[in-house]
Parts: C-alpha cells; sequence; structure tokens
C-alpha cells in the first residue's frame, strides 16, 4: 500500500469504508465457473471474456483479494489478486463502467448467487475517487446537484411547460377546472418527473395528469424538486445519491404531501424507494410508491375506468430491471396493460428474467460507449421483433430513450410508450366530473 | 491416535476456528439490515432450495454438462469428506457402501479432472483464472482419489488425513472458501430478493389476475 498514490488511497478507502458482511461475502463467493456469460447482455452480444459477469465482479475482488487477505498480502498472484495499478484502473474504467448496465441478471443466474451489481457499484465508488467517472454521466449528476435536475431546466421554463400542458389537458377532457396543481400543499400525492419529461416529452405529462384527473386525485408537482433520477447511483457517489434523494424527501414534507409517487423510471424507483433509506439512515416519513402502482390500484378500486378497445394495436412490455428485478414491481404492470389494450404479448424471457435493453448503468449519459450500448440493444430488438408487436410499453424512461434509438438502428417499426400514454388513450371520461370522488380522498 | 490423525485434528481444528469467525463477519459483519420499508418476507429457504433448482438458473439450465458435472464432483467432495472422518474413527461400514463410493469417487475425480481441463481449455476461463483456481480444482480431486485409494486400501488412511489436514487449512484462505461464503451468499441474496418482493413466496399475488 506504500506505493499508491493519495488517490488510490482514497480509492481503496472507499472499498474499506463498504465492507460489510454481505460486501466481503460477495467478494468472496465467486468461484470463477464464468457460467453467467450467457446470462449477460454484453457478453452474449459481443463474446468477450472481459465481459463475463464473473470477470467485472473480479474487477474489484482482486483489489480486495490484494489489499485485505492474508494470501493477498504473501502471494497475490497465487490468487489472482491484483495491485491497483494504471492497468488495472484502465481495465476497471472499460468494464465497469462501459461494459455493464447494473441490470443484475447475472446474479439472478449466477450459480453461487453473487451480488454482482453490488460489486460493480462498489468499483464504481473506487473509480469516482479517483476522478474517473465518465464526464457524461458525472455532468448529469452535477446538473441535478446543482440545479435542482438533471437537465438544468430552469424553474420557470418547467413552470411555462406545465402551465402549457394544463390548457391542453382542459381542452382535452373539456373541463376548465382539469389542473396541474403546482406546489400545493396537503396534497395526498406528490408527482415527480423525469427531466427529459418536460424537456423533450411533455405528453407523457399529460397523459399522467389525465389519469389523475380521471381518478380525482388529489396531487401537486414541486416545480423547486421533482426530479425521480439519481444518476448518483450509476456513477457510484453514496453521498451524491443521498442528496438527491434526501430532497424529494424533504420537498414531500415540506409540502405535508402523504404519498411520494415516482414518475416512470427504474433507477430512479430502485434508488428513492430501496436505497434512499439505507443512505439517510432512516425510512421515508410517506410510503413510496411507483405510479405504475397507483395506476393498477386505480383499476382495482375503480377509480379509472378503461376501454381496452382504443388501443387495439398488439402491445408487448420491457421490464425495466431496476423496477422489476431490483424493485420488486412485476405484475402490477401486466395488471394495467391486460385492461388498457385488446392483444398484449409477453417478450421472451420476461419479469425478473427479462434482458436489459441496454440503457440502464447510467449507459445512457456516457457516450463514449454509444456504439457498444447500441450492439448490446440487439438482443432487446430482437426480443421485440419475436413478438410481432406494434408498441413496445414500457415503465421507465431512460428504457424509452434507449428503445427509440434501438427502434431506428434496427429497423423495429415500433411504437414506444410508457404505461401512463397507454392508461390514458384507454381512459373512459365521460360519466367523470370533479368532485365525485371528493369523498374517497384520503 | 496416529501423528497423522493428530495432524488432521490439529488442520480441523484450525478450519473450525477460522470458518466460524469467516462465517461470523459474514453474517453478522453488517448489510444484513434494510431501512426500506419491505415489499415482500425474506426469502431466505427459498434462496437456498428452489431458487437453485437447474430449470431456474440459466447457469444450470444452459450448461446442463457443465452443471451435472460440477454437481457430481461435490458431491464427491462430501462423500470423501464422509469417508475420511469414518476412517478416523475407524467406524465399521458395510463393505458394499465401501465399495459403492469408491466407485462413485471414480466417476467424481474424473468428473473434477474434466473441468480442469475445461478451465485450462477455455480461453474465456483462462482469461479470468488464477493458478488458485487451477490448484483448488486439482487438490480436491486429488482428495477424492486419494478417498478412493484408501477405501480400497486402508493402509492409505493416514495419508490421506495428512492431505486432508492441509486441505482444511488451505480451504480459508483460497478460492475453496467459497464452501463457508456460499450459504451466506445465498442468505444475503434471499434477503434482497425477498424484501424486494421478487422472491416473495407468499407475497401479494393480487396482481396476478
Amino acid at each position: 500500500m506504500r506505493d499508491l498514490t493519495a488517490e488510490q488511497r482514497k480509492s481503496l478507502k472507499a472499498l474499506e469504508k463498504r465492507l460489510n458482511g454481505r460486501l466481503r461475502t460477495h467478494l468472496s463467493s465467486c468461484v470463477h465457473c464464468g457460467l453467467c456469460g450467457e446470462s449477460c447482455t454484453y457478453y452474449l452480444h459481443y463474446r468477450e471474456a472481459k465481459f463475463i459477469p464473473g470477470n467485472k465482479a473480479d474487477q474489484v475482488a482482486r483489489l480486495y483479494r490484494r489489499y485485505y487477505t492474508v494470501l493477498g498480502r504473501l502471494a497475490p498472484r497465487w490468487i489472482g489478486a491484483r495491485d491497483l495499478d494504471a492497468k488495472a484502473i484502465e481495465e476497471m474504467v472499460d468494464v465497469i463502467f462501459g461494459g455493464c448496465s447494473m441490470c443484475g441478471r447475472c446474479s439472478l443466474h449466477c450459480s453461487i448467487g453473487v451480488d454482482i451489481p453490488l460489486l460493480v457499484r462498489t468499483a464504481r465508488a473506487m473509480l469516482l475517487e479517483l476522478g474517473l467517472v465518465p464526464k457524461g454521466l458525472q455532468a448529469t449528476v452535477d446538473a441535478a446537484i446543482s440545479s435542482g435536475n438533471n437537465m438544468a431546466i430552469p424553474r420557470e421554463e418547467l413552470i411555462d411547460t406545465l402551465r402549457w400542458l394544463e390548457e391542453d389537458l382542459r381542452l382535452e377532457v373539456g373541463d376548465n377546472r382539469a389542473a396541474i396543481p403546482l406546489d400545493a400543499s396537503g396534497k395526498h400525492v406528490l408527482y415527480t418527473l423525469n427531466p427529459r419529461e418536460p424537456k423533450f416529452f411533455p405528453l407523457s405529462i399529460s397523459a399522467q395528469a389525465k389519469i389523475f384527473y380521471a381518478a380525482q386525485e388529489s396531487w401537486t408537482i414541486s416545480t423547486n424538486c421533482y426530479d425521480v433520477t439519481n444518476y448518483a447511483y450509476f456513477s457510484g457517489s453514496d453521498d451524491e445519491a443521498r442528496e438527491l434523494a434526501q430532497r424529494l424527501y424533504a420537498e414531500a414534507a415540506k409540502l405535508r404531501a402523504e404519498t411520494l409517487v415516482l414518475a416512470e423510471c427504474g433507477h430512479g424507483y430502485r434508488a428513492t424507494r430501496w436505497e434512499a433509506p439505507n443512505w439517510i439512515g432512516k425510512a421515508s416519513p410517506q410510503p413510496v410508491v411507483s405510479v405504475v402502482e397507483l395506476i393498477a390500484e386505480y383499476i382495482r378500486t375503480g377509480r379509472i375506468r378503461l376501454d381496452p378497445s382504443r388501443n387495439q394495436k398488439r402491445v408487448t412490455l420491457h421490464d425495466p430491471c431496476n423496477l422489476v428485478r431490483a424493485g420488486g414491481v412485476i405484475e402490477e404492470q401486466r395488471f394495467v396493460l391486460k385492461r388498457a389494450v385488446t392483444d398484449f404479448v409477453e417478450m421472451t424471457p420476461n419479469r425478473a428474467d427479462n434482458f436489459c435493453c441496454g440503457g440502464g448503468g447510467g449507459q445512457l449519459a456516457m457516450s463514449e460507449y454509444r456504439d457498444r450500448r447500441i450492439g448490446v440493444g440487439e438482443i432487446k430488438a430482437e426480443q421485440i421483433r419475436r413478438t410481432g408487436a406494434r408498441v413496445v410499453v414500457t415503465p421507465c424512461h431512460n428504457c424509452v430513450d434507449q428503445l427509440m434509438e434501438l427502434n431506428q438502428v434496427y429497423k423495429l417499426n415500433v411504437e414506444i410508450k410508457t404505461v401512463a400514454e397507454v392508461v390514458a388513450d384507454a381512459l373512459v371520461l365521460e360519466d367523470r366530473k370533479i368532485g365525485d370522488h371528493e369523498s374517497s380522498k384520503r | 491416535m496416529s501423528t497423522a490423525q493428530w495432524f488432521l485434528l490439529a488442520g480441523f481444528t484450525v478450519f473450525i476456528v477460522v470458518s466460524a469467525y469467516m462465517i461470523a463477519r459474514s453474517l453478522l459483519g453488517g448489510g444484513v439490515g434494510d431501512l426500506a420499508v419491505p415489499k415482500g418476507r425474506p426469502a431466505v429457504l427459498y434462496s437456498l432450495t428452489c431458487a437453485m433448482l437447474p430449470w431456474k438458473k440459466e447457469s444450470a439450465r444452459l450448461h446442463a454438462a457443465v452443471y451435472f458435472l460440477g454437481v457430481g464432483y461435490h458431491i464427491g467432495t462430501f462423500l470423501s469428506f464422509f469417508w475420511m472422518i469414518a476412517l478416523f474413527f475407524d467406524t465399521n461400514l458395510p463393505a458394499i457402501a465401501a465399495s459403492a463410493s469408491a466407485g462413485l469417487l471414480g466417476f467424481t475425480s474424473v468428473f473434477g479432472v474434466v473441468l480442469a481441463l475445461r478451465r485450462m481449455i477455455n480461453p474465456k476461463l483462462r482469461y479470468f483464472s488464477s493458478p488458485d483456481d487451477y490448484f483448488s480444482n486439482l487438490v480436491v480431486t486429488g482428495f477424492q482419489a486419494l478417498t478412493l485409494a484408501a477405501l480400497l486400501d486402508r493402509s492409505l488412511a493416514p495419508a490421506l488425513f495428512v492431505y486432508g489436514g492441509i486441505l482444511l487449512l488451505y480451504i480459508p484462505v483460497g478460492k475453496l472458501r467459497h464452501a463457508l461464503y456460499f450459504a451466506s451468499a445465498r442468505f444475503h441474496l434471499g434477503l434482497f430478493y425477498g424484501r424486494r418482493g421478487v422472491w416473495s413466496v407468499r407475497g401479494d399475488r393480487s396482481w396476478r389476475q
């Protein structure tokens, strides 16, 4: 350790700080059987040994063995332990940032059960200390920290967009009282957004607003703190991830919202719903749910009615890894789609077994790996093609971005939609009037 | 007790102490708690049982031959430990059991050699294999072969005890320590997927309508 630079020592400190029983277990469990390769989209597409998940896990496990085990100190080469030198770091960056979407499919199918995304995120945290997070990814985190949203959208611009959408909503539903309430206190739902919605895809906000209108929901959007994404989860920075998640929790508390409802975003759900309590050190004071769960609840309780005949094209569903495999929101979107469309077909494999689209792990923010990301996506493109679907629905804006690109590159000729967009198209509004559900407001 | 038996006993004692420490650190060393409100129940039992079934895991499903070689090889290892203990205590087990075990160990030793060759031949496995990966494979294969030999010729039992003692000392420090961490890795994975409702066997299924 004496030969290491200050940054390298800090990098190892990041590993040491995280070395609890769980991490130690997963660092010590891989048997290098290599059977995980066929569960990884990177390996399946490129067939390069460096993309075998076991090798990704080894990027950090080798350093652990070198600096924190007896044999690693005495005979490092014998057990494949490695110094944290320039060559190791270069390989780590390439494989850990550029060769993994942290989808977790490998863990589910690992012969031992090694939590490889945990190890990859640990490796990313180490690279963060070396200042080696790819610029695009770090810039996304920086924008969220400094401006409050990852696209640095000025507050006035957001308000203008939402006001315009509100007018549009009134015209669409023919009710002047239809609203997109901003910064209102004491509502049942504080709804978050992915900044790419107001920036590029405002119609997905319209769709959700229409659903809230139909359900007579008591809801609001905060114009100060609304970003559901948390790219610090991908950069490996616990401090920044904690800061971003805590802001959402604090905003919900400030506005006295009863429920924090997360927009359709896989990693945002994982970060805010599952990881944040552990980063912050306490559970969220209010329930945190995905809007997909909420929509399913609206349907189940009869708060909204759907006419599936309004969506007659064949629809398939892409399961976002962080919402499904790592988030447990698995059946709700299926429950919704089966009631919102006439022809729903599953991809194979699906649910927790589903393949990543290639856009996870912050890949969309790392332009240097763009070609690799598109190559990996071929597996998803073929999955979609085999369903014969004309519409691909996914409850994740990151996945929407990647799928739209795959749609162009692989000429799939499909529409990519969020769950809310499909549900909004099927909504039956005729018998709804404001006030119908006042008594049922929670 | 013979010197070889004393050696094995010493190796076993060190193994138990070190293993207990490692397992305790794995299970009690943090990372078990989760402050997020759970969606399902911990699925540790499921993780250690049904989730391991060959048709549940691609690592088994897509690699049936390697999977069955691996399972057979591990059965051979457990069988070897069983016989080493039986020989240590000079237990009178039926001759047919010893003969059947010897036959089985013949196969599992070959499985071990095949798995070692696979690692040597496959460039993708070689890419991230260390000398320890090959050594661990061969040392366990040797253990099985020596157990087989000791079953056929009891005069080899002392050699088996010495070999076993060395093996027990090596397990916690090399790749073989996965034997100690396997159950805790499944434990942690069961907690993770169970709480999140992914492996929630008894969780909310009302959406499956």
